[in-house]
């Protein structure tokens, strides 16, 4: 028998359908790769028996005829996403023994679909960074090349998708959390429009920014798993009532006659692949346009204003006073005190102190919402481009990825790290990352182009 | 602006964290440059042509109904609820003496 787990999410789900081999069946496959490749550390909390009994449930479930979209297939979710009974720990000591009593509405939705939950995987703590090095729990190794960073802060579910111990992987975005891993690992990564996905038990670094996403082999699996996460949830406040659009049916392979945007300020470092592929679409019969999005070069100040400030806030609930690891004091305030130290690494510990000074008077006023300000710049350099293209094309993350020594001594502060990627998350609309390293970027609310353009662009040889 | 060792260890202390002296100092530096760094980008006049942008979601957000639509829930609400914790209560060190 082939080893099932070689075969992509949507291979998966037709041979579940058509009885090639059982949920169980490719389970247990996968369940032995994470075993066999524990070394990579992709996983904080496997769930083998969950995963077989949720298997086992699919399995009758397709019997009876009543199979949903993912029914049987194994997942991955990243441990910032809140699985009630299942331990979640958003890779910080604070929340190493917190076992919620809830679901995330996102993830809900997968196991409604008929997904198989195989565990929770590795991330940067509180997913502040992009190279998987700062877990409680330890280094996560990309499987192309061991003493190298799988990137982040979704770098498990990179990892563990990449080197095929799960069909595909749950992720969140704040500032390219997603499509950074997704282009370290050479796989795909998608995280549609703001809105499109609830936030209701994800764990919060800055609200205004993160996102719920997913990680995958190919684009086309990307679409499979994200169209159940979408979708209305009145637990959210800022989740869109909006009919959720048909992903997977979306995917034509045909782009002839559209408008696609080049913008300059994403060109200016360009991986191999960047001028063929260029070649590739313009074959496929698109027209490619250059667009000029000047206040680009702003994203990453921007974003280090609004994410810490925000972080700040968010953070304030670990108190150990509710849940999480306490350490004990003698007053109240010591104990948060102690608490707090002991509970947060480092990297965590500093963006809270910087963010408190945002959220001063003083911070307020002169940094956080001018910063605000000039948020609507770069969102107003996307509306224009939108008027002209109806994507945008440039590489994801166009250095190759660092060392774990050479992360350790901030190779992810390099400005080729993630500028390409912030600045669609400042502004909120559908970006993915091709499994050969190049970004498309859509309007708000139209997740559905730029899957289809990205299912073309992985066409590419 | 210009940011000391003492600025950085009160901040410290509003987000209930220590931070040794060496280290704030260190920080204090960093952290004057990249602010002085900052100022200089938000000194771009464009910025007063525009609203801040406090969110990407662009539709009206709707509020629910201040009703109930659970409760009940105290034994699982102090389900993770750290050593100490009784019956109906978290618990925490003395604050009154």
């Amino acid at each position: 028998m082939t080893d099932l787990t070689n075969l992509t999410l949507s291979a998966t789900l037709k041979g579940l359908e058509n009885k090639e081999f059982s949920s169980v069946d490719v389970t247990k496959a996968y369940l032995q790769k994470m075993e066999d490749l524990r070394r990579l550390n992709a996983f904080i909390t496997e769930t083998p028996e969950h995963a077989l009994e949720m298997a086992k449930a699919s399995d009758e479930h397709r019997a009876k005829g009543i199979a949903g979209k993912l029914e049987g297939a194994p997942i991955a979710i990243k441990d910032m996403f809140c699985t009630k009974g299942i331990r979640t720990t958003a890779a910080s000591k604070i929340l190493s023994n917190f076992v919620p009593e809830f679901e995330a509405t996102t993830t809900e939705r997968l196991w409604q679909a008929g997904a198989v939950c195989l565990g929770k995987t590795n991330t940067d703590e509180f997913a502040m960074g992009s190279s998987t090095i700062t877990s409680y729990f330890g280094v996560t190794h990309n499987p192309h090349d061991e003493t190298r960073v799988p990137g982040g802060s979704s770098g498990g579910s990179a990892a563990a998708v990449a080197a095929h111990m799960c069909a595909a992987a749950t992720g969140t975005e704040t500032g390219g959390s997603i499509r950074h891993p997704a282009s370290f690992c050479q796989i795909s990564g998608f995280k549609p429009t703001y809105g499109r996905c609830s936030r209701y038990g994800v764990v919060a670094y800055a609200s205004s920014l993160d996102e719920p996403g997913v990680l995958a082999r190919t684009i086309e699996d990307c679409a499979h798993m994200i169209e159940p996460m979408m979708g209305y949830d009145p637990k959210d406040s800022t989740c869109s009532k909006r009919e959720v659009p048909d992903l997977v049916g979306a995917l034509d392979k045909n782009i002839k006659g559209m408008k696609i945007g080049i913008p300059k300020e994403y060109t200016e470092l360009v991986p191999d692949n960047w001028e063929p592929a260029l070649q590739f679409l313009k074959e496929q019969g698109a027209e490619l346009i250059d667009v000029d999005m000047p206040h680009t070069e702003e994203a990453g100040m921007v974003y280090y204003v609004i994410s810490q400030g925000e972080a700040t806030t968010n953070l304030a609930r670990y108190d150990g006073a509710r849940y999480g690891v306490r350490v004990e004091g003698k007053t109240l305030d010591e104990m948060y005190m102690n608490t707090r130290m002991e509970g947060f690494g480092q990297e965590v510990r500093n963006r809270m102190i910087l963010g408190t000074f945002f959220t001063s008077a003083k911070g307020y006023n002169d940094y956080f919402v001018p910063a605000q300000k000039m948020r609507s710049l770069i969102k107003q350099d996307f509306d224009k481009a939108f008027e002209k293209v109806d994507v945008l094309f440039s590489p994801a993350v166009p250095i190759k990825p660092f060392t774990i020594e050479e992360a350790k001594h901030g190779a992810a502060k390099g400005r080729f790290n993630d500028n390409y990627l912030m600045p669609s998350c400042l502004t909120g609309v559908p970006a993915g990352c091709a499994n050969n390293g190049l970004q498309v970027i859509g309007r708000m609310w139209d997740d559905a182009t730029v899957l289809k353009v990205l299912d073309v662009v992985e066409m590419m040889k | 602006m210009k940011i000391d060792k003492n600025t950085i260890k009160e901040m410290a202390f509003w987000v209930r964290v220590r931070i040794p002296d060496e280290e704030a100092e260190v920080m204090a530096g960093e952290f004057t440059e990249t602010l002085n760094w900052i100022g200089e980008r938000l000194k771009n006049p464009e910025i007063n042509t525009v609203p801040p942008m406090v969110s990407p979601f662009d539709e009206p957000i709707t509020l629910r109904k201040d009703e109930v639509t659970d409760g009940d829930k105290v034994e699982s609400v102090l389900k993770n609820a750290p050593e100490g914790a009784t019956e109906e209560y978290f618990s925490v060190p003395k604050m009154v003496e």
